[in-house]
């Protein structure tokens, strides 16, 4: 079964073929940073606009690539939410309506869902139950996903999600755009003990997140510390850094002992980070457990991952009625 | 000659059928939940005439001015029929539409078309009736109700919920040419019909890639 997977939440166009029996065949992704960059941030209207713009002709790339027409294409997938409900309304709307045009089914899909089974697009893929930690610029989350479809938030940030407060700490240090990454090469730079920043809600049982305080402590620091000479500045980038992923790495051994799992999965965009991904090896060693990390690629938002989610669920017997529905707000254990 | 019309561009959503000269046509006012309905109403269309996708000759859409998200569910909805059947896809103005509709239903042979585009302004268009046919005379545009002009002192409608909201404004700088408005009234997919069949006669290939939305308001944000 071939099944095209459609990504529009945000701000990345993404299209991709994924094939039952021969994998991923095909991917192509457009990314609207420049776009968006002039402004600070993602503006949902100029998302919108853009996939609108942009999604035929990579739909048309992709079959390309796989050497396919559209006629040999046996299902649609495409990403229903959680997300901006505009970018979601593009996808969604392209794909349930080529789905009806080809005769072929359509299924709506999670699109964190997408990023849990991430991993799945790899040679080497976990066994559930599994733990997940993602972490995105919309989300951060830990779920113990114990099959497709049966899913358990753990918990979850109640304000910022990791990316966004990695972005918004960027654009306090004075950072182009998307300013995540930036952050994180300029904390390479940087003194880790100089600073020492709190690690939120470690010193309380649960396994919630709150990162808007931390962007706050930032603040203050640097505002005590101004002018900031180029070095304070990779200093704050550091221990700000520092103090997410500590933070981030506590919750997930302390969703791993609790559940008694040991196989930890890593996703979402914030996973593409390179110390992240250190901190994660090292405490999965000490717990003795296993890590899987899907390449940089099917770590941040892409139509591969949704076209493997979409197909699982084609093969559970699942389809969309003739309907184009999306959801802004969407709770994976609504599912 | 048979040709499949979507229009979802204002609080209206419907489907239209050109079945060689006969029209049939599903309509629905409703602001929200368009995606709900348009694919159910375009499938409810096909089986009554007993054709399928494949059957048609082209396909058109309201491809704006109109509710931003509105627009982009008849366009994206066209860009996948017209990839998903090699169909040309005409994208035709809601504004004209709105003079068709003002031909078709109160006979008018000069229409100022007009729709609410929010925060005090509207997007308006000038038509005048040629064989039968609503042809541009003044360029669609997104304007205060108080700021837009005729280049001339005929006799021109109004048409369309732009001259609900906006009446008073509207008048205020037309109210010498004005002889009748009608604020009632919407786009309806049927008035894209006459429009996309004299269109198609023009394009050779109307291929789905071009099938765009037209906004007409282009400033979204602040910088």
């Amino acid at each position: 079964m071939r099944v095209l997977g459609i990504e529009t939440s945000c701000d990345e166009t993404g299209v991709a073929i994924y094939c039952s029996n021969r994998g991923l065949l095909a991917q192509a992704l457009h990314s609207q940073t420049n776009v968006h960059a002039q402004y600070g941030g993602v503006v949902p209207e100029l998302a919108s606009r853009d996939h609108i713009r942009k999604l035929l002709p990579l739909v048309q790339t992709t079959l390309k690539q796989a050497h396919l027409t559209r006629q040999e294409l046996d299902g649609i997938a495409y990403t229903s939410g959680p997300g901006l409900v505009g970018a979601l309304l593009v996808g969604a709307t392209f794909g349930r309506s080529l789905a009806w045009t080809l005769g072929i089914p359509a299924i709506a899909v999670h699109h964190m869902e997408g990023h849990l089974l991430a991993p799945m697009l790899e040679t080497v893929k976990p066994k559930f139950p599994f733990v997940a930690l993602l972490v995105s610029g919309g989300h951060t989350q830990l779920v113990a996903v114990e099959k497709l479809g049966l899913y358990h938030v753990l918990g979850e940030s109640l304000d910022d999600a990791a990316g966004e407060a990695f972005d918004k700490t960027a654009k306090i240090l004075g950072l182009p755009y998307p300013g995540g990454p930036e952050l994180a090469k300029l904390a390479l730079q940087g003194n880790p003990k100089r600073f020492q920043f709190p690690r939120p809600m470690t010193n309380r049982p649960g396994l919630d997140f709150s990162f808007s305080g931390l962007k706050t402590y930032t603040w203050q620091t640097l505002q005590a510390h101004e002018p900031a000479d180029a070095q304070t500045l990779a200093d704050i980038a550091c221990a700000f850094e520092d103090a997410v992923i500590d933070t981030l790495v506590i919750k997930c051994r302390r969703a791993m002992r609790s559940t008694g799992l040991k196989t930890v999965v890593l996703a979402g965009g914030v996973s593409a980070n390179q110390r992240l991904r250190m901190a994660m090896e090292s405490m999965i060693v000490q717990e003795q457990g296993e890590l899987f990390l899907p390449r940089p690629e099917f770590c941040t938002d892409n139509g591969a991952m949704i076209a493997y989610a979409g197909l699982m669920r084609l093969l559970a017997g699942q389809q969309e009625p003739l309907e184009i529905k999306v959801k802004g707000r969407w709770s994976l254990q609504d599912l | 000659m048979k040709l499949l019309a979507i229009d979802t561009a204002t609080e209206a959503c419907s489907a239209a059928l050109w079945i060689d000269r006969q029209i049939y046509q599903r309509f629905t006012e409703q602001p929200k939940g368009h995606g709900g309905l348009i694919l159910k109403m375009m499938e409810g269309l096909l089986n009554d005439a007993q054709i399928n996708l494949e059957n048609l000759d082209a396909l058109t859409f309201g491809r704006g001015p109109g509710a931003f998200t509105g627009v982009r569910i008849a366009t994206a909805i066209a860009q996948a029929i017209g990839f998903g059947t090699n169909l040309p896809v005409i994208p035709v103005s809601n504004l004209a539409a709105l003079a068709q509709c003002g031909y078709r239903k109160y006979g008018l042979l000069r229409a100022i078309a007009a729709l609410d585009a929010r925060m005090g302004e509207v997007y308006v268009g000038a038509y005048e009736i040629r064989n039968d046919l609503a042809n541009l005379v003044i360029a669609e545009q997104v304007v205060s109700p108080s700021k837009f002009t005729l280049p001339d002192n005929n006799i021109w409608n109004g048409i369309g919920r732009g001259w609900k909201t906006y009446r008073e404004q509207l008048e205020t700088s037309l109210s010498e040419v004005i002889f009748t408005v009608h604020p009632n009234d919407l786009c309806e997919a049927q008035d894209l019909l006459p429009l996309a069949l004299d269109a198609i006669k023009s394009i050779n290939v109307a291929s789905p890639k071009n099938a765009l939305p037209v906004y007409l308001r282009n400033q979204v944000t602040a910088r």
